[in-house]
């Protein structure tokens, strides 16, 4: 089986095509491996947040296509979708991520329940995840009880509970202290050694970029650099 | 999951969650107490007329009730009575002699309707002994005539008096005797109490000249909501020769009022629902704008628009569902004890419904489809009012619900 979990070829979007356009995404390829910890950096307005909401299949190109384990996710019909989207991507979004109803346990829990995964599997699941992002003794409490960064730690715990391919994290610290932020991002660099996830977050932090083992730019809708793949360039 | 999620979401705005509730509530309870009351009172009003006087089912003669005359009576014969009898809801069958005469005491003189009876079976049948205000209740083979107060006053007639009765009897012949009035009832409608007068069968056929002769057969029945098809049992085992009316037929005006005051009360009842369900209405177009970010990013993970659907739909059926027990619970204990101890009011109203032959009681009817009808509408609401929510998910775009 092929190491590559996302293979995006030639992605172009174009918001309001009629009246005024913007390219916001300009031809970009990109290819990610099993087990990568990418930083997806650029100047607000560059198409971060597009970008990894079409790789994330909540929208969807103008061109292009999208593979995700050699599945072409552009094809897909909005049905199809919601559920490629539970079984195969982790999200964490930059806020209100979680359930205000919900305990943080239940909000983990919630995800596996949507995919019905069995109770016992599911608690034993739960509470595994929250103890590796540090909230074992907050499972019971509802998000309005916890800080920013925990919340966001429990964002974190829910994306991998659904045991995704890979998860998308749009600008995850932006509401965070520096505090916070670097706790996070310790959080998901142990995860994405330990159970080998796949981690692309956008922000503009540059603390938070230093973490990331490769750093895809954008400028303008357009990758200008790739650490990644791209070697060459000078230190 | 869903469930959970519902009913935790109701405690999200616990205040407007439960004005929506006590919305129902009151409605529930407006109306059922409205609704008890009202059919309460058509129902005394009915039996008033009905019960006490025309019976629920009369058989004559064909053409009796089209062309009301003595040209029209029939001969009374045992076979006919004992077929009617034999039904199994009818508790009586007895027969009426009836035509308008005037009554006379020399001095003044009045139109009345002349009802000759049999006293031993309508003091059952429409509980004429306890009509009786004064005298008393005369017996098959008395003679005498019982009149009704209001038109004893009209002639300014006591007990024991002399009144002379003058009419056109069987065949044209002229009918006039006097008899003295032992008795003095009342009745409830003074339609009724203005006009009738009363006399033990075999004395009217004889004053009229219509021996063995009557001009309908009362029936009494066990249950009133049965009537129809009692009066369908009866036309097909007798002789076609024969009418068979029921109290819908007879006094069509009765029943118009019944039917108009029904109607005015389903409109005050729909004006309240109608209200609640405005108020149904605000807290989901509240609930959809606060949750659109929440939507979004749920359908974002994963979660399908039916399962966001459905959530939505378990809380406003939560929010009806305990609104619409609670209510009929309420409702269904006050009509329960209203019926069982009626509130007895004193004073002149006292009086005056005691004059007209009523209990001075406020009726209240324990009519279970008064009950269920309430949750057939609370359900029809939810379920109109649903259709909002479901359309918002159905176009619902997780991108654009969690843009601000
Ligand atoms: N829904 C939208 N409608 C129109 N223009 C949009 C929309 N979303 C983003 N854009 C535009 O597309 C460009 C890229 O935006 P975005 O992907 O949000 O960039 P970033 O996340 O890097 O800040 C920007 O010029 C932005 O104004
Ligand atoms: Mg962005």
């Amino acid at each position: 089986m092929s190491n590559i979990v996302i293979d995006a070829i030639n992605l172009n979007k174009t918001y309001n095509p009629d009246t005024i356009p913007v390219k916001a995404i300009d031809g970009v390829s990109l290819q990610m491996q099993r087990g990568e910890f990418a930083a997806l950096v650029g100047p607000s307005g560059s198409g971060k947040t597009t970008l990894l909401n079409l790789l994330g299949g909540l929208d969807k190109p103008d061109s292009g296509s999208i593979l995700i384990n050699g599945t072409d996710i552009t094809k897909l019909s909005e049905n199809r979708l919601v559920d490629y989207r539970l079984h195969n991507i982790g999200f964490i979004f930059q806020a209100y991520n979680l359930v205000p109803v919900l305990t943080a346990r239940e909000n983990v829990e919630f995800i596996m329940l949507l995919q019905n995964i069995g109770k016992a599997e599911r608690e034993q699941r739960v509470a595994n995840l929250l103890n590796q992002v540090g909230l074992g003794d907050k499972m019971n409490v509802r998000p309005s009880q916890l800080s920013g960064g925990q919340q966001q730690r429990v964002a974190v715990a829910r994306a991998l509970a659904s045991k995704p391919q890979f998860i998308l994290a749009d600008e995850p610290t932006a509401n965070l202290d520096s505090h916070s932020a670097s706790n996070l991002l310790d959080i998901m660099a142990m995860l994405n050694k330990e159970e080998n996830m796949t981690f692309i977050f956008s922000t503009h932090d540059q603390r938070v970029i230093e973490r990331a083992r490769r750093v895809i730019t954008l400028v303008d809708g357009k990758v200008t650099s790739d650490t990644g793949l791209v070697k060459t360039q000078p230190a | 999951m869903l469930f959970k999620l519902a009913w935790r979401n109701l405690w999200r705005n616990k205040y407007r969650t439960m004005i929506t509730v006590a919305s129902v509530f009151f409605a529930v309870v407006l109306s059922v107490l409205l609704t008890s009351i009202q059919r309460g009172a058509m129902q005394t009003l009915v039996k008033g007329i009905v019960g006490f006087y025309s019976s629920y089912i009369q058989v004559h003669k064909k053409g009796y009730f089209d062309e009301q005359t003595l040209d029209n009576v029939m001969e009374l014969n045992d076979s006919l009575v004992a077929s009617i009898r034999k039904q199994p809801n009818v508790t009586h069958v007895s027969p009426r002699l009836e035509t308008f005469v005037l009554a006379s005491t020399g001095e003044s003189t009045e139109g009345c309707m002349m009802v000759g009876i049999v006293p031993s079976e309508e003091k059952e049948l429409i509980k004429l002994g306890s009509k009786v205000r004064q005298g008393i209740y005369l017996a098959d083979t008395d003679r005498g005539v019982m009149i009704a107060q209001g038109l004893a006053q009209k002639l300014n007639l006591k007990l024991n008096d002399t009144l002379i009765l003058l009419g056109q009897g069987y065949q044209g012949v002229t009918a006039a005797d006097k008899y003295p009035v032992k008795t003095i009832v009342s009745f409830g409608s003074p339609k009724l109490n203005d006009g009738l007068l009363f006399m033990p069968l075999a004395q009217a056929q004889r004053f009229l000249s219509a021996e063995n002769k009557a001009t309908s057969l009362v029936v009494a029945v066990k249950d009133d909501r049965l009537v129809n098809k009692t009066q369908q049992e009866i036309e097909k085992s007798i002789s076609p020769a024969y009418e068979v009316k029921n109290w819908q037929q007879m006094i069509p005006d009765v029943v118009e009022l019944v039917k108009s005051k029904s109607s005015s009360e389903f409109v005050v009842v729909l004006l309240l629902y109608m209200l609640v369900a405005f108020g149904m209405f605000a807290t989901l177009l509240m609930l959809m704008a606060e949750r659109q970010f929440e939507l979004g990013m749920l359908m974002a993970i994963g979660m399908k628009k039916a399962q966001l659907a459905r959530m939505i739909f378990l809380e406003s059926v939560f929010v009806s569902l305990v609104g619409c027990a609670a209510g009929l619970l309420v409702s269904i204990t006050i009509t329960h004890l209203l019926s069982a101890h009626p509130i007895t009011f004193g004073g002149e109203m006292k009086k005056m419904y005691e004059n007209m032959g009523f209990e001075a009681t406020i009726p209240t009817s324990t009519d279970p489809s008064i009950y269920y009808t309430q949750v057939i509408i609370i359900a029809v609401v939810s379920l109109v009012l649903s259709v909002y929510p479901m359309l918002k998910i159905s176009g619902l775009n997780a991108l654009k619900a969690m843009r601000k």
